[in-house]
């Protein structure tokens, strides 16, 4: 971590030592974290890594700046950085293209994105009470497996599912 | 699972309430990167993560992205892709296309053309009339128009009074 804000202070000053280490250092962790969002979709993954760069210098560093090494490794967050550079780079290459002539008007009709919502009144379960519900019933997870996926231990995903429960059936008027 | 099975009454009673209502779904892409990896470090506490739990809780997609989110391994780069990176900062600086400005009319310059062709054109000239000169003073000599008596018949007394 402390090797991680040294070598970012010399980025940020400009050097392009430092760039270039940061280059040889990052390129092989962005790569993959691009190939794995892409996987086999015919699409360069090298262009989508050299736009991850790209981004990252873009106008004095402004997206590098963004990054804080108290609050997560440097690792962590290029994968993130990367993983969404390639979902966008993804999403623009699949737009249609096909011309607004032939295309049926009720193609142009906005429909919403939607998701399937347990009817539950807002503000009654905490955000980590109803992804807790939602990874056990609609992902049939394992508790140790949601544990780890949230970075909790089993106990707390026990007793955040119990309190969830609880808290559902007092609205709804069950029995506990 | 075995802990599935404590679960089972309470899942009749979630699915009981389930319904089909539509919401639009949030994009996980809007989500803060320092925060989702600081969230995927587990260094948030349940009211920092909050906001991407609430995502993740409504949208499918996200959270099959965090549950397939694994640290990946590195691969090994190319040194051309290296190479090629490494040249976006401190290389050759790309400026944006901007029209030239018009030179400054260089006046000076201008009257030192003209005038080294009017000073050819008067060389040219003397040296022309210095050679038709010369020429004519040659054609002159070798004719002897100043003594022309001397080519008259003398039997002529056309000469006669002027020598």
């Amino acid at each position: 971590m402390r090797g991680d804000q040294e070598d970012l202070a010399g980025l940020l000053s400009g050097n392009k030592t430092s760039w270039d280490a940061f280059v040889a250092r990052f390129s092989g962790l962005i790569l993959a974290a691009v190939r794995r969002v892409v996987g086999t979709d015919g699409i360069d993954v090298e262009d989508i890594a050299q736009d991850v760069f790209v981004r990252l210098c873009k106008d004095d560093f402004r997206l590098l700046r963004q990054y804080d090494p108290t609050r997560a490794g440097l690792s962590t967050w290029l994968t993130i950085v990367s993983r969404s550079v390639a979902h966008d780079m993804i999403r623009r290459r699949r737009a249609p293209t096909q011309p607004i002539e032939l295309t049926p008007e009720a193609a142009f009709a906005v429909e919403p994105n939607i998701t399937e919502k347990i009817k539950i009144p807002d503000g009654l379960l905490s955000p980590r009470q109803r992804l807790v519900l939602t990874m056990i019933y609609e992902r049939d997870m394992e508790v140790a497996e949601i544990a780890g996926t949230l970075h909790i231990d089993a106990q707390t995903v026990r007793s955040t599912h119990h309190k969830a429960m609880l808290k559902l059936r007092a609205h709804f008027g069950e029995k506990p | 699972m075995n802990d599935d099975a404590p679960f089972q009454p309470d899942r009749t009673l979630y699915e009981r309430l389930r319904s089909h209502e539509s919401v639009p779904a949030k994009s996980p892409l809007d989500l803060d990167p320092m925060l989702l990896a600081a969230y995927l470090e587990g260094r948030l506490g349940e009211a920092e993560a909050a906001p991407i739990e609430a995502i993740l809780a409504a949208d499918p997609a996200a959270l099959d992205d965090l549950i397939a989110y694994d640290p990946v391994t590195p691969e090994i780069p190319s040194a051309a892709f290296i190479t090629k990176a490494q040249a976006l900062v401190g290389g050759a600086t790309i400026l944006p296309f901007a029209p030239r400005p018009a030179p400054p009319r260089r006046l000076v310059t201008a009257w030192a053309a003209w005038g080294a062709v009017a000073a050819s054109l008067v060389l040219i000239s003397l040296v022309g009339f210095s050679l038709g000169m010369q020429t004519e003073r040659n054609f002159n000599g070798s004719t002897g128009i100043g003594t022309s008596i001397d080519i008259l018949d003398q039997s002529s007394g056309l000469g006669d009074g002027i020598g």
